[in-house]
C-alpha cells in the first residue's frame, strides 16, 4: 500500500486539469476495456447469483405463504364444519332430551296411574274385608248379645222359679233327654 | 503534494499511438480489483448463504436488494436483464468518487475521461434498447423526427446525453476535489488534519454518493425510456 502511494505521488504530474485534446479520447480506450469486462464479471459472478437467489428465496416464501393461506383456509372449513357438527349435535341432544323427558313424564303419570288403581283396588279390598270383618263381628257380638241374654235369662229363671216350677221343667228336661236318647238311630 | 492536476504515472506508445497511463487509469483498476475481490469473496461464500441471513451475507443481500428495489421503481421492467450492468455503475462510481477521502488519492471521476466512457456506455443502452425494443420507431422518433432534415438536430441532441451526464459528475467532483485541495494547501500543517474533514464528508461521501445516484438513476431512465413504446 505505502509503495502504492510512493507511485501515486511520485508521479511525472502533468500540469493538466481538463484538456479537449486527442488524449483526452484516447483515455476511454483503457476505462471502456477496464469497465466493461468488469460490469460483466460483477454481473455473473456477483449479482445474477444474489439476485436468483433471493428471488428463489421469495418465491419459497410466497409458496410457504400460498401454503399457509390454504391451511389456513382448509382450518377454517374444518373448524366451520365441526362448528355445524356441534350444533347439530347440540339440537341432536336437546331433542333426545326432550324425547327422553316425554317419555319419563308417559311413563310416570302411567306408573301413577296403575299405583292409584292399584291402591284403588287394594282400598276396596280392604273396605269389603273390613265389611266382613263388620258383619262378623257383628254377628260375634250378636251371639255374644244372645248368650249373654240366655245367661241372664238363665240366671233369672234360676232367682225367681220355685221348687215346683224347677221340679216341672226338671222333669220336661228329663223327658226331652230321654226322647232324645232313647230314639233309634234311623231317627236322629 | 496537494495538486487537483490528474497525475501520468507513464507512457504506452505503440506504433506511434501514444496512450497516458494516468493516476484515473491506474485508480480505475483499483477499484476494479476492488469490486473484483469482493465479488469472489461473494461468490466463494454464496454456497453458505443461509435462509435467515446475518452479517455479511445479510449487507450483500440488501444491497443487491435495494438496487432490485431501485430498478423496478425507476427502470423499465424490459430491461430488467440490464440490472448488473447498472449495479456496476453504480458501486463504481460510487468506490471512485469516495476515493477522495484518503490523503493523496485523486477521485478518478475528476477527470473526464472515465465520466465521459461511463456516460458513453450509457449512450451505447440508450440506442440498444431502443432499437432491440422499437427497432424502427426508434430510429424514426428519435432521429427523423419530425421530417428528416432534422437528422444533425437530433443527432446533436442524442449526443448531447453522454457528454451532459459526464460534465455533471465530472464537473461535481472535480469542484469538490479542488475545494479540498484548497483547503489543504490554505490551511497550515497541523490544521490539516481537522479543517478538511467536513469538506470531505461533504464533497467526497455526500455529494461523491448524490453524483453516483444521478447518474445511474439519469442512465436507468434514458435507457428505460428508449426502451419503451412511445
Amino acid at each position: 500500500m505505502n509503495q502504492f502511494m510512493l507511485f501515486l505521488l511520485n508521479a511525472n504530474v502533468e500540469e493538466r486539469l481538463f484538456a479537449m485534446d486527442a488524449q483526452t479520447f484516447r483515455q476511454l480506450i483503457p476505462h471502456l476495456f477496464n469497465f466493461i469486462p468488469l460490469a460483466i464479471f460483477i454481473t455473473f459472478i456477483l449479482y445474477k447469483p444474489v439476485r436468483n437467489l433471493l428471488n428463489e428465496r421469495a418465491a419459497r416464501i410466497a409458496r410457504d405463504l400460498d401454503e399457509a393461506e390454504t391451511a389456513r383456509t382448509s382450518a377454517n372449513e374444518l373448524k366451520a364444519q365441526y362448528e355445524q357438527r356441534l350444533k347439530d349435535i347440540e339440537l341432536e341432544r336437546s331433542i333426545i332430551l326432550d324425547d327422553a323427558r316425554k317419555l319419563a313424564t308417559e311413563r310416570r303419570n302411567r306408573e301413577i296411574a296403575e299405583v292409584k288403581e292399584e291402591i284403588a283396588a287394594m282400598k276396596t279390598r280392604a273396605q269389603l274385608e273390613i265389611a266382613a270383618e263388620l258383619a262378623y263381628v257383628k254377628e260375634q257380638v250378636e251371639q255374644s248379645i244372645v248368650d249373654i241374654s240366655t245367661a241372664m235369662a238363665g240366671k233369672l229363671l234360676t232367682t225367681t222359679i220355685n221348687a215346683k216350677a224347677h221340679s216341672r221343667l226338671f222333669d220336661e228336661a228329663m223327658a226331652e233327654l230321654e226322647e232324645t236318647i232313647f230314639k233309634p238311630a234311623a231317627t236322629l | 503534494m496537494f495538486d487537483a492536476n490528474v497525475p501520468v504515472h507513464g507512457v504506452i506508445t505503440i506504433n506511434g499511438f501514444e496512450l497516458w497511463i494516468t493516476n484515473t487509469v491506474v485508480m480505475g483498476w483499483v477499484i476494479s480489483a476492488i469490486l473484483i475481490i469482493f465479488a469472489l469473496i461473494v461468490r466463494f461464500k454464496l454456497k453458505n448463504f443461509k435462509e435467515r441471513p446475518t452479517g455479511f451475507q445479510n449487507a450483500v443481500e440488501m444491497m443487491v436488494d435495494a438496487f432490485e428495489g431501485f430498478m423496478k421503481a425507476n427502470g423499465n421492467p424490459a430491461i430488467a436483464w440490464m440490472g448488473g450492468w447498472f449495479f456496476t455503475l453504480f458501486t463504481f462510481i460510487l468506490l471512485a468518487n469516495i476515493t477522495g477521502i484518503f490523503p493523496g488519492m485523486r477521485p478518478p471521476t475528476a477527470d473526464w475521461p472515465l465520466p465521459l466512457a461511463l456516460a458513453l456506455t450509457t449512450f451505447f443502452f440508450i440506442q440498444f434498447s431502443g432499437i432491440r425494443y422499437r427497432g424502427w420507431k426508434y430510429v424514426k422518433g428519435t432521429y427523423l423526427n419530425p421530417h428528416w432534415l432534422f437528422l444533425p438536430v437530433n443527432l446533436l441532441g442524442e449526443l448531447s446525453r453522454p457528454i451532459s451526464l459526464s460534465f455533471r459528475m465530472f464537473g461535481n467532483i472535480l469542484g469538490g476535489l479542488i475545494l479540498v485541495t484548497l483547503m489543504y494547501q490554505l490551511t497550515p500543517f497541523f490544521a490539516r488534519f481537522v479543517l478538511p474533514i467536513p469538506l470531505h464528508l461533504i464533497f467526497d461521501i455526500a455529494f461523491g454518493a448524490l453524483q453516483a445516484f444521478i447518474f445511474t438513476v439519469l442512465s436507468l431512465t434514458f435507457v428505460g425510456l428508449a426502451a419503451a413504446e412511445s
